[in-house]
């Protein structure tokens, strides 16, 4: 139960967070991870279950609760996961890589991480618009509201929508 | 060992936590959402909760908060069990009641080891007090449950505890606790003497392994009267000799046992989940009430002695029109128990029937 929340059934329970809301809910993923599931090109949306709705300035407050849903991929600002697995596609998974301390700043947020990168110099630019992934896996987070810093989430993971960055920093190996 | 509710609309999480406590010799009841097991934990009264955050029908927060407004639940530790693992979340967790938050990121033996952590652990003190369960109907398992909760009371309360089985004759106490009395209840009553001493009754008493003595019934056909004076002064005399006093009362309504009814602190009502038997409760309780028995005295038992067709409890407490104080779950091993002379308490201690008897124990006395 490491991480909890992939069961028998390939389900993965995480928070998406847009400026304004958490969304604590599942994805069905079958036997993709979540990462490879928001890589899939073939849709916009991201069909949820279980959905449990908490507005941003009272996180820990359920709101409204429904059963199914969909989220447009490109209003999710970060997903954090409560294990590292989810956030790493199957197809690295496996690569031996260096934790790069980084700064991002998104809508509403800014996350302080790690950066698991494996050239010998960070290239941000490649970072951002090479890779054929639209989320950005960030290890070791925490994610502190801009306008309210005392709202912060911390988790072993985060992928953040790489259309959403407005400033990326990070320290090279 | 404890028992254990646990709280969750994921069947594997509700599988792996059942199995993870089973193991580290805890009963364990089970449910799917937070409004039927609300239900539940008011009616079983367990050790501890395990609840999640987000269920259908109603959240564990709100779980917290309607459980802490019940005077059963007020103080039972919940634990919330989560897959939102913010500290945020375990902060709102402890604001709605709960006692502990978990993230569901920790392994089930982690989990396992951090709620023994919050499982009561002291003996609780020695009260005492007498109590007798009956029913209108037959069949109900009234002796089965008499004879588990004196072995109940004896165990959890490290006292003395008599079971008196006022069936008179044919009763069937001494067979399940696998006892053979060589004196019994209606020669006692027969003595001349005017009052009962300890040492008058002491001789027609049968000592179990467990500590409870027993005055048995005849097994044997007899035209035993049990008049309602001798009756008042043995009852008086037992209460005085032992801590807790079991009576086994198959006919407490009736005249010769009317008398009694001063004499008992509780009153264990007990019915199985039937029409027959839930119009008997009707009954019987209009009855007591018309004895001016206080209604405070009285807990309704249900035991369910079948495994399947059973009204649900909801239907009953809305017939009887008053809250069910504890159910029995059906239990397999009950037979097997009765018919080994070995009671359910001491063979399989771990089923969630006995561990229900035990709540029984705890709720009576407490």
């Amino acid at each position: 139960m490491n991480t909890v929340r992939r069961t028998s059934s390939g389900r993965v329970t995480a928070d998406f967070f847009t400026s304004s809301y958490r969304f604590s809910a599942s994805i069905i993923v079958y036997k993709r991870r979540l990462v490879d599931v928001l890589a899939d090109r073939m849709t916009d949306y991201l069909d949820i279950v279980d959905i449990y709705i908490s507005r941003i300035n009272a996180p820990g407050d359920i709101v409204a609760t429904y059963q199914k849903g969909s989220l447009v991929k490109d209003e999710i600002i970060f997903i954090l996961l409560s294990s590292e697995s989810e956030g790493i596609s199957k197809e690295r998974f496996y690569t031996t890589r260096d934790d790069i301390p980084l700064f991002i700043s998104v809508p509403s947020f800014e996350i302080l991480g790690q950066l698991k990168w494996g050239s010998k110099e960070l290239d941000i630019k490649k970072l951002l618009s090479a890779e054929t992934h639209n989320f950005l896996p960030v290890s070791d987070v925490t994610a502190t509201n801009s306008l309210m810093p005392t709202v912060k989430f911390q988790g072993p993971m985060a992928l953040v929508n790489k259309s959403k960055v407005q400033v990326l920093c990070g320290l090279n190996p | 060992m404890a028992h254990i509710l646990i709280i969750d609309d994921d069947q594997d999480i509700l599988r792996l936590l059942e199995f993870s406590f089973k193991r580290s010799g805890h009963s364990v009841s089970i449910s799917s959402n937070g409004e039927q097991g609300l239900a539940q934990a008011e009616i079983e009264n367990p050790d501890l909760i395990i609840c999640d955050v987000m269920m259908p029908k109603m959240t564990g927060y709100d779980f917290c908060r309607q459980a802490r407004t019940k005077p059963d639940l007020k103080d039972t530790p919940i634990v919330i069990f989560s897959a939102r693992f913010q500290p945020i979340d375990r902060q709102t967790a402890l604001d709605a009641g709960a006692t502990d938050y978990l993230a569901k990121t920790v392994a089930p033996d982690e989990l396992v080891s951090r709620i023994e952590e919050l499982l009561p652990t002291a003996t609780p003190p020695t009260l005492g007090g007498t109590v007798g369960l009956f029913s209108m109907k037959g069949g109900t398992g009234v002796t089965s449950l008499a004879v588990n909760l004196a072995i109940a009371l004896t165990l959890a309360h490290k006292a003395g505890a008599v079971l008196a089985d006022l069936a008179l004759v044919g009763g069937h106490s001494a067979l399940m606790l696998g006892v053979r009395p060589t004196s019994s209840l209606p020669k006692l009553l027969s003595t001349g003497e005017p009052q009962f001493t300890t040492e008058m009754v002491q001789p027609y008493l049968v000592k179990h392994s467990s500590g409870v003595q027993l005055l048995a019934s005849l097994p044997a056909f007899s035209e035993a009267v049990a008049p309602p004076d001798r009756l008042e002064s043995l009852v008086q005399c037992l209460k005085s000799s032992f801590d807790f006093t079991v009576l086994d009362l198959s006919h407490l309504l009736e005249p010769q046992f009317s008398a009694l009814l001063p004499l008992l602190d509780k009153i264990v009502l007990v019915l199985s989940p039937d029409m027959p038997s839930v119009q008997s409760t009707v009954i019987a309780l209009q009855g007591l009430a018309q004895l001016g028995v206080d209604d405070q005295k009285i807990s309704l038992v249900v035991n369910q002695i079948t495994p399947r067709h059973s009204l649900p409890l909801q239907t009953i407490q809305k017939v009887i029109k008053r809250p069910i104080t504890l159910a029995v779950p059906f239990e397999p091993e009950m037979i097997r128990a009765v018919n080994s002379g070995k009671p359910l308490l001491l063979a399989s201690p771990q089923t969630p029937a006995a561990s229900a008897i035990g709540k029984l124990a705890d709720t009576l006395f407490k």
